[in-house]
């Protein structure tokens, strides 16, 4: 058996992805002269940064098997608690919304591994518990404040850097940055990545090595959930809109990013720079065609197709695992 | 301390007892091992071997009974704990992590760290020094999924001793348990990993529990045999050299049954084949009514190969493959139609193991099973059901309950299950690939029993196996492969009067 | 330690979510008199169709291993089709929505198995591609009208006037399809695949076909229901509809893994019940909107706490 079949195939795989990136960008330069613009450039990052944000949660749990969908209702929910208790607390309700966001993480985790209920259907009732909650506090947020938008209050932690004449949307591509860079140092350079790694790759035999298999899988249910509450404090005030619809889409378009960009589902393989690819594609594939000025009809069908064609080139005859 | 024969004891276990409710896995059990030696444990699937290793290695807490290691009282909380007393075991197939690097690997559950970065380079190197010191063939980046079957059970047998080589054990000696070392491995993987094992015995002293008496037997120094629950023996080979048979005597507690097989070659031909040139292999040959043709080859002879092209899994290019006198179709399904079967030991691909034993037999069983109701296929419970009592008492599968998961049993039973659905199908051939890797010494009499009683109702096989004796006790003609070709052709006289021995000389010398 | 009393455990999984079920009516009753009221029987049963429908199609794709996330997008599809033919065709444009939902069911299939990528991302694609088609379709009108009576009337008149017709037509093919799973060679094929690829790959069946037929039946119930939605609302548009979650969610809370290989259609029936009941009962009595969200989730994560066959440990993921 070639030894170097995997390296060289990740190789492979790496180059074609960076190659379908070049073609797209390439291919909506020429499409549009608006593609190349700088106001352009800041709007495909700031799509992308949101995206990115939350799939950074799920990329910690598929890597290590498992599945986490409720990131989008942990978002809101803490994005509403936050607004409602800046003013009390100050700044020290970042720390709350952060315990709060692993804190239904850990309890996702926890009834996962305790009461060995698969993990797509524990998150399914966290999502729906925390798009509840979210509902039920925005009425009172909303007449705490007297009708200003909570939305307003989050602006702190997005600022504009006035001199340097900086959108807010710019900060948010800091933040979605600085995350994929800690992360991924993370996952590659110390021992909590490793060990998540090897229980996505094989749990039972990790076991066997003496490591606390169910500690650390409910610690990355934790992450993701305070990732999430990360994510919902920072595009809350950016996007404005707690839509169900919203919802909806968005809970499996973060899932689609992590996969599409070569994470397994079944676990053990890929990571963070994977998603930011996968992130990365989706987002200048839904940025290029509006630009171009396509037929806002013709704009989903060609998206779709164009999401087929990435997959093929990218995610081929990947191991899927649990879900083919 | 020393035995009466003046040889030092590494290990003792005496009077071990472990209950599982009402089932007593373990009675009353004793065990030793000496400094550098390979000790065999051999005995029946559920004769205890397997709980007996664990109590060993503290993943098992014992009801009764003392252990003693190099003099000293020893009972290991955990595996864990165990390890770090020097003791270590490696599971069956390796426990391996195939997406991690061997470096990651080895040192997975006791990484290097310096503060809470990982010290790659530390553990890298230290992993190369490992595997040289060992002599085992990859780096210390390459990926285990990339790595041979034999390379990888190597590499997890360095990951059991890199205390020792790291020093961080308290102490210089190590005890290494090898559960079914070499299940699914070539033959010429598995003489790679006995030599190893014969190498590293002046530091190490293994305790080795197989399947494979043969085998055990040439690397063993002493061999004990377990038979429900209890220490039925232990035979000092260098006193004495130990036949299979003896040791099959000691392990049924009975003398092995003779299995009586047609050898006259047949004149109907049931299958005609003329693969030459491909890529794999390039062989020809026929296969005759209620014949056994057996297929003998280590890993690369292209055998394995021929197997899944027989059955519609590897594509060929050209040829001739004809079951009387058609031409076969190319997918699976349609060779299975044509009366072609496909069984390997590999149950994990054959098997639906949460689901029942009946739901098994009856998957491909389907003109069995169904009743035509308005054109739709509806299964017919109370035929499923007959289906597997008469299928399941016929191969003798304990439990008797059509109900059980699959899960549940043991390999050998699994075995049988999926033995049963291709009985049940009774395809006019049916190729077997290492149809009994890792099954017990019982079960394998059953199996031969079972194939030469439907060979001699007219049913033809050709079984693909790197066991020797199980070649020799079944084939009417056995064909010798090397680097896909047919090196060489025993038929059933010559196989009569040669002995195991002399078919290995053969074999040494293609 | 795996028990053998595997039926037992299942028919106490089944009973403790009946008796949910039940518990719910009762409580949403003494809640508000109006919701064992014809008008309150009629809702439950207006809500019911979609999710169930969409629920059992989905479930045979789930049993196959796969996901199907485009029942959604070739709801709305459908449903526009069907509006347009209406005027045309009468009553005999409800057909127009299986059939149409039957092809788009295909095509998922065949992108999934032909461009061998993962069917999640395969259905996300084609989710987005018939969203797109149907605004496409629509184009000018945003809404297109099928008021025409005979049509309407397959979905809504009434049978022993608590029933509407759709009602029936959604409880026929449930009971088909429970059939299929359960008693025929075609469902044991489906959770098969589900169980063990490479096993019923050598076992001798042609899977690709039965993968296919899988995403095809999702598809074709999609399109019963988009049909039905047509011709219960008297139109169609091509509006987003956040129906996705609440079909993946009546699907799997019953008892059909995201992994496949066991539950079924049935589940999915106790499933599309329960989640029909409580939104209707939530509807009924009134109860605030915000809280509502809450509530179902709560009663969500009992449904699934109760559901999960915990014998299969091993399996989960």
């Amino acid at each position: 058996m070639n030894v170097n079949s995997s390296r060289l195939r990740k190789r492979i795989r790496d180059s074609i992805l960076i190659l379908f990136l070049v073609v797209l960008v390439v291919a909506f330069a020429i499409g549009s002269s608006g593609f190349l613009r700088p106001s352009n450039i800041v709007s495909i990052l700031s799509n992308f940064s949101v995206l990115l944000i939350l799939s950074l949660g799920i990329s910690w749990v598929v890597m290590a098997g498992s599945l986490d969908i409720s990131q989008a209702g942990i978002a809101g929910l803490v994005g509403i608690l936050i607004g409602l208790i800046l003013p009390v607390i100050g700044y020290g309700a970042i720390a709350v919304g952060i315990l709060v966001g692993a804190g239904f993480g850990s309890l996702n985790g926890l009834i996962f591994t305790k009461a060995r209920i698969p993990s797509f259907l524990v998150t399914l009732g966290t999502l729906f518990v925390t798009t509840g909650l979210e509902k039920y506090l925005a009425v009172t947020a909303h007449v705490l404040t007297n009708g200003i938008p909570i939305e307003g209050r989050l602006d702190v932690f997005l600022p504009t850097i006035p001199l340097l004449n900086v959108p807010r949307s710019f900060s948010l591509f800091y933040w979605a940055a600085g995350e994929s860079i800690l992360f991924y140092m993370i996952s590659q350079k110390t021992r909590f990545g490793l060990r998540i790694y090897a229980i996505g790759s094989s749990a039972s035999s990790t076991l066997l090595y003496g490591i606390n298999v169910t500690g650390y899988q409910v610690l990355v249910f934790a992450l993701s959930g305070a990732i999430s509450a990360v994510a919902g404090f920072l595009y809350l005030p950016y996007l404005n809109t707690a839509s169900p619809t919203f919802t909806d889409s968005l809970t499996f378009v973060t899932l689609a990013a992590v996969v599409l960009g070569g994470t397994a589902l079944a676990g053990g393989v890929g990571g963070f720079h994977r998603t930011v690819i996968g992130a990365l594609i989706l987002s200048i594939i839904n940025n290029g065609l509006t630009v171009m000025g396509l037929d806002a009809l013709a704009l989903f069908v060609v998206q779709g197709v164009i999401i087929i064609i990435a997959a093929v080139a990218v995610s081929r005859g990947i191991k899927t695992g649990i879900i083919q | 301390m020393a035995s009466s024969s003046g040889e030092v004891l590494e290990l003792t276990a005496e009077g071990i007892v472990k209950r599982f409710g009402d089932f007593v896995a373990l009675d009353n059990v004793s065990l030793d091992l000496r400094v550098g030696e390979v000790l065999g444990v051999v005995g029946q699937n559920g004769s205890g071997k397997s709980t007996l290793m664990k109590v060993l290695i503290g993943a098992q807490k014992p009801d009764a009974g003392r252990i003693q290691l190099r003099g000293r009282p020893f009972s290991p909380k955990n595996p864990h704990d165990a390890e770090s007393h020097g003791i270590s075991m490696v599971y069956q197939d390796g426990a391996l992590v195939p997406d991690l690097k061997v470096y990651q690997y080895v040192y997975l559950g006791r990484e290097v760290t310096r503060g809470t970065i990982l010290h790659s380079r530390g553990m890298r190197d230290k992993t190369s020094e490992l595997l040289e010191n060992l002599k085992i063939p990859c780096s210390s980046d390459d990926f285990i999924r990339d790595l041979s079957p034999a390379t990888q059970r190597m590499v997890s047998i360095a990951k059991a001793s890199l205390g020792m080589i790291t020093g961080e054990n308290k102490s210089d000696e190590r005890i290494i348990i090898l559960d079914e070392p070499t299940a699914q491995l070539s033959s010429t993987e598995r003489s790679i990993v006995f030599d190893k094992v014969r190498e590293w015995k002046k530091r190490v002293s293994f305790v080795i529990i197989s399947h494979l008496l043969q085998e055990l037997i040439e690397i063993s120094d002493r061999m004990t045999v377990i038979r429900d629950g209890k220490n039925v023996g232990t035979l000092d080979l260098h006193e004495k050299s130990v036949s299979a048979a003896e040791l099959h005597k000691l392990i049924m507690g009975r003398e092995r049954r003779d299995i009586v097989v047609r050898r006259n070659a047949s004149l109907t031909k049931v299958l005609e084949v003329e693969l030459a040139k491909q890529r794999v292999f390039d062989v020809s040959f026929s296969l005759g009514e209620g014949e056994i043709v057996g297929f003998y080859g280590t890993i690369g002879s292209g055998v394995r190969e021929l197997g899944m092209a027989l059955i519609g899994s590897l594509r060929i290019d050209r040829g001739v493959l004809k079951k009387g006198g058609k031409s076969l179709g190319g997918s699976i399904a349609a060779r299975v139609r044509m009366g072609i079967g496909y069984l390997t030991g590999d149950h994990a691909s054959q098997l639906n193991i949460e689901w029942s034993v009946q739901r098994n037999i009856s998957l491909s069983n389907w003109d069995k099973i169904l009743t035509r109701f308005l054109k739709l296929a509806m299964i017919d419970s109370r035929k499923e059901r007959q289906l597997a009592e008469e299928y399941m008492k016929l191969t003798n599968i304990a439990p008797p309950n059509p109900d059980a998961i699959c899960m549940s049993l043991s390999g050998g039973n699994k075995q049988k299950v999926i033995l049963a659905r291709w009985l049940a199908k009774e395809p006019d051939i049916l190729v077997l690939d290492n149809p009994t890797a890792g099954v017990d010494v019982g079960t394998r009499e059953e199996f031969y029993r079972l194939l030469a009683n439907s060979a001699a109702s007219g049913k033809s096989f050709i079984l693909i196996s790197e066991d020797l004796d199980e070649l020799s006790t079944l084939c009417s003609k056995l064909h010798l492969m090397k680097d896909g070709k047919i090196v060489r052709s025993l038929a059933s006289a010559a196989l009569e009067n040669l002995g195991d021995e002399d078919i290995r000389q053969i074999i040494k010398g293609l | 330690m795996l028990k053998l009393g595997g039926r037992r455990l299942q028919e106490r999984l089944i009973v403790s979510n009946l008796g949910l079920l039940i518990g719910m009516i009762v409580l949403f009753s003494v809640g508000s008199p109006g919701f064992l009221s014809v008008r309150g029987i009629i809702a439950i049963q207006l809500t019911l169709v979609p999710i169930l429908l969409l629920a059992v199609g989905e479930t045979f794709v789930l049993m196959a291993r796969s996901f199907d996330l485009s029942i959604g997008s070739i709801y709305i599809l459908t449903s526009v089709f069907t509006a347009l033919f209406a005027s045309q065709l009468g009553p005999v444009a409800i057909l127009v929505g299986p059939a149409t939902g039957a092809i788009f069911g295909l095509m998922n299939g065949m992108v999934f198995k032909f461009g061998r990528i993962p069917s999640f991302i395969a259905t996300l694609a084609t989710m987005i591609i018939y969203q797109g088609v149907a605004q496409i379709v629509v184009t000018g009108q945003y809404y297109l009208f099928a008021t025409e009576e005979s049509f309407r009337a397959i979905a809504i008149s009434f049978v022993a006037s608590v029933i509407p017709l759709m009602m029936v037509w959604a409880m026929i093919l449930t009971v088909f399809f429970i059939f299929v799973a359960l008693k025929t060679k075609f469902g044991r094929v489906v959770y098969s695949i589900g169980a063990n690829y490479e096993a019923t790959r050598f076992s001798g069946i042609n899977v690709m076909k039965y993968q296919l037929a899988a995403f095809a039946i999702s598809g074709f119930l999609a399109g019963v229901a988009g049909g039905l939605a047509a011709a219960q609302q008297g139109g169609a548009s091509a509006l987003p509809y956040p129906i996705l979650l609440p079909a993946v969610a009546a699907a799997t809370i019953a008892g059909t893994p995201i992994t496949g290989g066991a539950g079924g259609p049935h589940r999915a029936l106790l499933g599309a019940l329960m989640l029909a009941v409580l939104t209707t009962g939530l509807n009924v009595n009134a109860v605030e909107t915000n809280l509502k969200t809450l509530i179902f989730g709560i009663v969500v994560i009992i449904a699934i706490y109760l559901t999960t066959d915990r014998r299969v440990v091993h399996l989960i993921k």
